[in-house]
């Protein structure tokens, strides 16, 4: 696999023709079907065990899939994704058809295991062996196998298939090319190091995706240290339409799994990026020296031209953000809540979604409190998704009987106009001598539509409204206790 | 077009969702002549008119208030009127994005019921994509007609009243994903094979509650030549954030210790009374805690999946 730019913004660090080429390619693309196999994009290959790997795919070269076999490029480019194909002769490749890999229940104990005595397979390993340096495909060495097999007609169905599955991931030479897809890129890195993208589950991101409210012709706002899978699902939502800042940790980006989804130039440029430093006013960024380009070397122009575009870059990005008026603002991080809602929500609009993702629901219960008592937030709530994948072969629809023990919590609310020229009406807990001083100054005081019983009155409109559920003045009671006790 | 598209300020014929309650919201046309009355007073819709969206609003007799929402997919699904059963955030979200929807994709749906789903697939293929939505019952494909028609979704979805099991679907080569919420989707999968767009990858999501169903629907999928049948459930558990004070043993002591003063002092009604018997009682510390509720959503429906395999040109 090449070696690729460890950020989107290093591209100008590659001499020009490439940049040239990528992105001659990538406009090309935005034309052509993402269900095509295509040169000079990342596929994943399914491989027979079962196992997924992952290929930068370039024409007029050999691809190998270690021992199931090596097979030449050409003869997958230009095909639609879906089918299988089968390696033969030297490094060809022809489409299997219907090739689903069975579902087979693994954990079924009490089937015995007959078809496993070797005695009963007639033909010996190095007869196999010899099968496969004759050339013989994979499907026809398993057809032999199964021929020789002198209990094979006895077992049931469902034990064939076992069978033949176990002998597929052996010998067979198939293997299935994937489109990456938001479900296919996950999948990949969930199964191959979930910690990578602090285990959320598809699932979850998905609901993310949702409750953000994430389409074309949005301004997100995206705090990602998951290498980018959720800058990835964001990307793909607003399809080139839109804005996605992404606030990222430590001096350069790592979006890595963005590169993964073979996105369009258009998809890509909807990508903005500052580190946190960036983030605040009073980090002055340091001033660029402008020169005339026409004293310049080729060599130092070259580098001149990249500090240059890199420093607009910045700059620019940073006057969006402080503009503000994001349309929502997702939260994937390392970093204290809290802190970042801080930060950030002074950059987002009203009734605009605010998620939180951690897989530590401790967490997110602290920044639940803050919300709640902020009132800038409607609705705080932590939820938490579940999902169950079925075996599904007939007359033995089950439960896997293993899976995911959890896929990571959300907390999610909508953001709140608090409008000071509007008369709000006052919980009684405010009536305490600090903040009555507040309440006292500007408009409130000119309002005599508010007096004590209405008060009162809509503090219950919460209360038994929203019954079971802690409603932020009780808490605010309950800090307030806390804060005196302490 | 506040479906597609986000606004800071409300307008006359704006849509707003008036949040009340959690359990209480309703869709509101701004229309400056009309008022709004509920048990928490008395809003009028011109009050609503420049201002911001997520703003707080009093109500005009200053008894309650309310929150004034952007409407969005999800709280569609909150306050549609409910003609049939409708799918959640937790379905809508993991299907959308296992039948790899995004803007461009073309995709079928039947039936279209109250078009809660509907809503939240026109909101994901936007602003080049397209849905062709199916439903037999007359009423029910007016009324949502009508809605996608205010929510300025109409060039976006194609609504016909048609019986997709008996009839199909009248479109060939078309659509990138199918999803099919029948009593019975088997009758309409081989139909559903033909509108896929035959010359490349397809997804097709059924929704059924029951096990036979799926049953049923995997075994036609299977007849129908579609690959990776796979079944989930997805299900959202809310965990809900409260204090709660953490007492000790110590303190279980100290509240007998206060029970037997007061009796003693009862009996001893005459005698003086004795200070350092019991502790003055203090404030426990308060603990955060979650707590899930007593009853939720325990089934929706079993969500079978699989892939429309591309044409070859021999077949
Ligand atoms: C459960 S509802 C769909 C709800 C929808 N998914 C939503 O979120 O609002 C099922 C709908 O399918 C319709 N339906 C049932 N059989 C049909 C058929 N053969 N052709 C078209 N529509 C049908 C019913 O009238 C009903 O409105």
């Amino acid at each position: 696999m090449n070696k690729h730019p460890k950020n989107m913004s290093a591209v100008s660090q590659i001499t020009e023709d490439i940049i040239i080429k990528s992105e001659e390619n990538q406009e090309e693309r935005e034309e052509q079907d993402t269900s095509l196999i295509l040169d000079n994009q990342y596929i994943f290959i399914q491989l027979p065990s079962g196992n997924i790997k992952v290929v930068k795919l370039q024409k007029d070269t050999n691809v190998s899939l270690g021992k199931f076999g090596t097979f030449h490029s050409n003869g997958i480019i230009g095909r639609p994704f879906g089918h299988s194909y089968e390696i033969y002769d030297n490094y060809q490749v022809k489409v299997i058809k219907n090739v689903a890999f069975y579902e087979v229940d693994e954990t079924d104990a009490n089937n015995k295991e007959i078809l496993d005595d070797p005695s009963k397979q007639k033909l010996s390993y190095q007869e196999i062996e010899k099968l496969k340096k004759q050339g013989l495909e994979g499907q026809d060495i398993i057809k032999k196998m199964v021929e020789g097999h002198s209990a094979f007609d006895q077992k049931t169905e469902y034990s064939k298939a076992k069978y033949i599955k176990r002998k597929e991931a052996k010998f067979s030479r198939v293997f299935t090319p994937i489109n990456p897809t938001l479900y296919s890129v996950w999948e990949y890195f969930f199964s191959k190091n979930p910690g990578k993208i602090r285990d959320m589950r598809i699932d979850t991101l998905s609901q993310i995706l949702s409750l953000a409210n994430v389409r074309a012709y949005t301004k997100m706002l995206v705090v990602d240290d998951t290498q980018g899978l959720v800058i990835t699902g964001v990307m793909e939502r607003l399809g080139g339409y839109g804005i996605v800042l992404g606030i990222h940790d430590g001096e350069n980006h790592n979006y890595d799994i963005v590169r993964y989804m073979n996105f369009s130039k258009k998809i890509h440029d909807s990508l903005l990026t500052l580190s946190w430093q960036q983030v605040f006013k009073e980090e002055i960024q340091a001033p660029f020296n402008y020169q005339d380009e026409s004293t310049l070397s080729e060599k130092d122009l070259k580098y001149y031209l990249r500090r240059k575009v890199n420093y607009e870059r910045i700059r620019d990005t940073r006057e969006i953000l402080w503009r503000g008026e994001f349309d929502g603002l997702i939260v994937a991080s390392q970093y204290q809540p809290e802190s970042i809602l801080e930060t950030l929500m002074p950059y987002v609009s009203g009734s605009r979604p605010i998620i939180i993702y951690h897989i530590n629901k401790e967490v997110l219960i602290n920044a639940c409190v803050y919300m709640k008592i902020s009132k800038k937030f409607l609705n705080p709530q932590i939820t938490e998704s579940w999902l169950r994948q079925y075996q599904v072969l007939p007359g033995r629809i089950h439960p896997s009987m293993s899976t995911s023990g959890g896929g990571g919590y959300l907390l999610h609310a909508t953001h709140i106009v608090i409008n000071e020229s509007l008369p709000t009406p006052i919980p009684s807990y405010m009536k305490q001598k600090d903040t009555l001083e507040e309440l006292n100054k500007s408009d409130f005081c000119n309002n005599n539509s508010i007096d004590e019983t209405v008060k009162i009155e809509s503090l219950d409109q919460n209360v038994t409204s929203e019954n079971h559920l802690v409603n932020s003045e009780e808490l605010q009671e309950a800090e307030n206790k806390r804060i005196k006790l302490e | 077009m506040s479906f597609l598209r986000y606004k800071t300020i409300i307008e006359e014929g704006d849509l707003v969702i008036a949040h009340l309650s959690r359990e209480n919201m309703t869709p509101l046309i701004v229309d400056s002549r009309k008022t709004y009355n509920n048990k928490f007073g008395t809003f009028k819709h011109k009050d609503m008119i420049g201002k911001e969206y997520g703003t707080k609003m009093p109500s005009h007799n200053g008894r309650g208030f309310m929150y004034l929402l952007h409407p969005t997919p999800e709280l569609w699904t909150h306050v549609v009127p409910h003609r049939t059963q409708i799918l959640y955030v937790a379905d809508i979200s993991y299907i959308i994005t296992y039948i790899d929807l995004k803007p461009g994709s073309v995709v079928l749906e039947s039936g279209t019921g109250s078009g809660s789903f509907s809503h939240s697939l026109a909101r994901t293929i936007a602003p080049n994509g397209h849905l062709y939505t199916f439903e037999f019952h007359e009423e029910r494909a007016k009324a949502v007609k009508k809605e996608f028609e205010e929510h300025g979704l109409s060039d976006l979805i194609t609504v016909e009243c048609r019986d997709v099991c008996k009839d199909g679907f009248g479109i060939t080569n078309i659509v990138h994903a199918v999803f099919l919420d029948l009593p019975a989707p088997w009758e309409a999968i081989s139909a559903a094979k033909e509108a896929f767009k035959q010359n490349r990858i397809g997804k097709i999501c059924c929704f059924s509650p029951c096990i036979e169903q799926v049953q049923r629907t995997c075994a036609s999928l299977n007849e129908n030549g579609f690959v990776e049948i796979k079944m989930y459930e997805c299900l959202i558990r809310e965990h809900d954030v409260k204090t709660i004070p953490v007492y000790t043993v110590a303190d279980a002591v100290n509240k007998i210790k206060v029970q037997q003063d007061k009796k003693r002092k009862r009996k001893d009604q005459n005698e003086q009374d004795d200070d350092n018997s019991s502790k003055s009682k203090q404030d426990p510390p308060n603990l955060y805690v979650t707590k899930t509720p007593n009853e939720t959503k325990g089934h929706t429906s079993y969500l079978t999946f699989a892939t429309f395999l591309p044409v070859l040109d021999d077949e």
